[in-house]
């Protein structure tokens, strides 16, 4: 049984060390909002296809970039875990009688509540720069699931990543060399039906796409949202690869 | 004092990756309400034994059983364990490191804060409480990383070099501490570099050297048994020849061991050995004339070099609490030491 008191102690722990370290917290902010800026003005005369009138490549990009957030906020979530290995206070934790779940959770918990936080953030300045949203709150519920399902799962898998490696430098690999095919080959940039067939193809697997769609859907009521039950078989491979974390992190314990 | 030892070591073997032996059949028992000292030189293999026992390392082969054979958390709550370099994230402040291990420990609120303040208290941290662990001075850092072993109620206590870099304030408060625990029926092994301490804090003393046990008893035990009375000086530079030397000291009578090493020469007696004025006549004799020197009765040190390492095998005395040449810092217990040669 998760310990509530110690994920919100890890999860607090999180946060308090993002606040020290703006830096990392300021980058999150930076990289999404120059795409924003650059990728927004420099096709704002791109017509979105099966759009209604007035709808422009701004209001299309926003919900994107918002995910794209969540994409490279939850790849990098295993660089602190890396810190912490690195200085030995992570196996120290782990000697103690506490669950090494209730660890990762707190860990995990505090990572997706920050990048929905820094999407919001995204999305508020995408509003600014004169992006416009006919807000819908069933569905933005809905995209609310599919964006914690994919930020706990992606921060997982970046957190396993690091328990496996414990290095920065595949981090930065896996982040730079994973997420930019992820990144293009979803309906983040640009819809499907204006992609090429073999690029439709692979965006229509792609999870990420699922995550935009629902999102898009709720703010611009464009496009189709997945499916409800697109939301069970994400919410299994979260819980796995958030066991597979829990797990590898016990293991750990033993060098 | 129960029956069952509190930690139970049985042919504990382990090697670290390209066949380095650390553990070579360790068997050691440790009874609860005990401090036990466990000195060695360098790759002894004493962190090794002490991750092991704390269950941060898989043995090779072996067992170690603690409190009877307890597992999981539940050994985790009941064995301490502090590793020799401070594990401490240099991005919480020091009451936010106690208070999340307290939480670790599953201490309620209540006595979480109680217990926060009682080590805080005793290893002198309070008043740092909010201050950055990246800004604490390494003797703080020491002095966290101790509080933090003794945040949960354990009744093992694994540690591993624990007063390096304290001092002797921090000394002494860690000890009593230990004591404390020790009284309440808890035992406490700790990797000590420092002889003295060891030999003074300790009520048995267990002696490593390339993956085993060479010693293992009361500190005045091992001293009486493997003991010897040694005598070192400091050298001036001089065309002497050691090895000519070294014969002539090894043929006076009860001189088993002459090192010349770094400007400074190290004597091991069998029984008291030769006379001071025996001794420097040699040396005179030969043109060397001492800056100053020193007669030690048998002590920990002796039995250290004689069992683990020998001098020869030493940088002028490598072992912590070696003396510094030519009287430098006064040691220990050696009633029979005479300096600077006035008394010679």
């Amino acid at each position: 049984m998760p310990d509530l008191a110690l994920i919100g102690r890890v999860c607090l722990r999180t946060w308090t060390k993002t606040a020290r370290r703006p830096v990392v917290l300021v980058f999150g902010f930076l990289q999404p909002l120059m795409w924003m800026g650059f990728f927004g003005f420099l096709f704002q005369r791109y017509a979105i296809a099966d759009a209604a009138a007035g709808f422009r490549y701004l209001d299309y990009l926003v919900p994107g970039i918002c995910v794209m957030t969540l994409l490279f906020g939850s790849s990098q979530a295993g660089t602190g875990l890396i810190r912490d290995l690195q200085t030995g206070f992570a196996q120290r934790m782990l000697l103690s009688p506490a669950a090494p779940a209730s660890m990762f959770l707190g860990k995990l918990a505090a990572d997706v509540a920050r990048l929905l936080l820094q999407a919001l953030v995204v999305g508020a300045v995408g509003f600014l720069l004169g992006a416009r949203f006919h807000v819908r709150p069933g569905p933005l519920m809905v995209a609310c699931a599919w964006m914690v399902l994919f930020a706990g799962a992606y921060a997982s898998l970046s957190c396993l990543i690091a328990l496996a490696t414990r290095s920065q430098e595949t981090m930065g690999v896996f982040i730079q060399v994973v997420n930019m095919p992820i990144l293009f080959t979803s309906s983040i940039l640009v819809p499907r039906r204006q992609m090429p067939a073999w690029l439709a193809g692979a965006a229509e697997w792609n999870p990420v796409s699922a995550v935009v769609d629902a999102l898009r859907y709720a703010l611009s009521q464009y496009g189709h949202p997945p499916p409800l039950w697109g939301l069970v078989p994400a919410a299994c491979a979260g819980a796995v690869l958030a066991a597979l974390g829990a797990a590898r992190m016990a293991a750990i314990r033993r060098d | 004092m129960s029956a069952v030892p509190a930690v139970s070591a049985r042919g504990l073997v382990h090697s670290y990756p390209g066949g380095i032996k650390a553990l070579d059949g360790v068997e050691l028992e440790v009874a609860a309400g005990e401090i036990l000292g466990l000195i060695g030189p360098n790759g002894a293999g004493k962190s090794t034994l002490l991750r092991i026992l704390a269950d941060a390392c898989r043995a090779g082969a072996g067992d170690a059983a603690l409190l009877g054979g307890v597992t999981g958390a539940e050994r985790r709550r009941r064995v301490a364990y502090l590793a020799q370099d401070p594990a401490l994230d240099p991005e919480m402040t020091v009451g936010e490191t106690l208070g999340l291990f307290a939480l670790l420990h599953g201490l309620p609120a209540a006595g979480a804060r109680a217990r926060m303040a009682e080590v805080a208290s005793v290893f002198g941290i309070e008043a740092c409480s909010d201050r950055l662990v990246a800004r604490c001075s390494g003797g703080m850092r020491q002095r966290l990383h101790l509080a933090l072993a003794f945040m949960g109620a354990a009744d093992v206590f694994l540690l591993d070099e624990p007063t390096h870099g304290l001092d002797a304030a921090g000394r002494e408060a860690f000890w009593g501490l230990v004591n404390a625990r020790a009284r309440a029926g808890a035992a406490v092994l700790a990797s000590l570099h420092d002889l003295q301490e060891a030999a003074g804090r300790c009520g048995r003393i267990v002696l490593m050297a390339g993956g085993n046990l060479r010693a293992d008893g009361a500190p005045e035990k091992l001293v009486a048994a493997h003991g010897a009375w040694t005598w070192r000086a400091a050298l001036p530079p001089s065309g002497a020849d050691a090895a000519e030397l070294e014969k002539r000291l090894l043929r006076l009578p009860g001189v088993g061991e002459a090192i010349f090493r770094d400007g400074r020469v190290h004597l091991r007696f069998a029984g008291a050995g030769p006379s001071d004025p025996e001794l420097l006549a040699v040396l005179e004799a030969a043109g060397v004339f001492p800056e100053s020197y020193e007669r030690r009765r048998p002590d920990l040190e002796s039995v250290f070099h004689g069992l683990a390492i020998p001098w020869s095998a030493t940088a002028g005395g490598a072992a912590a609490g070696a003396r510094k040449p030519g009287g430098g810092k006064a040691g220990g217990r050696g009633e029979g030491r005479r300096k600077g040669g006035a008394d010679a």
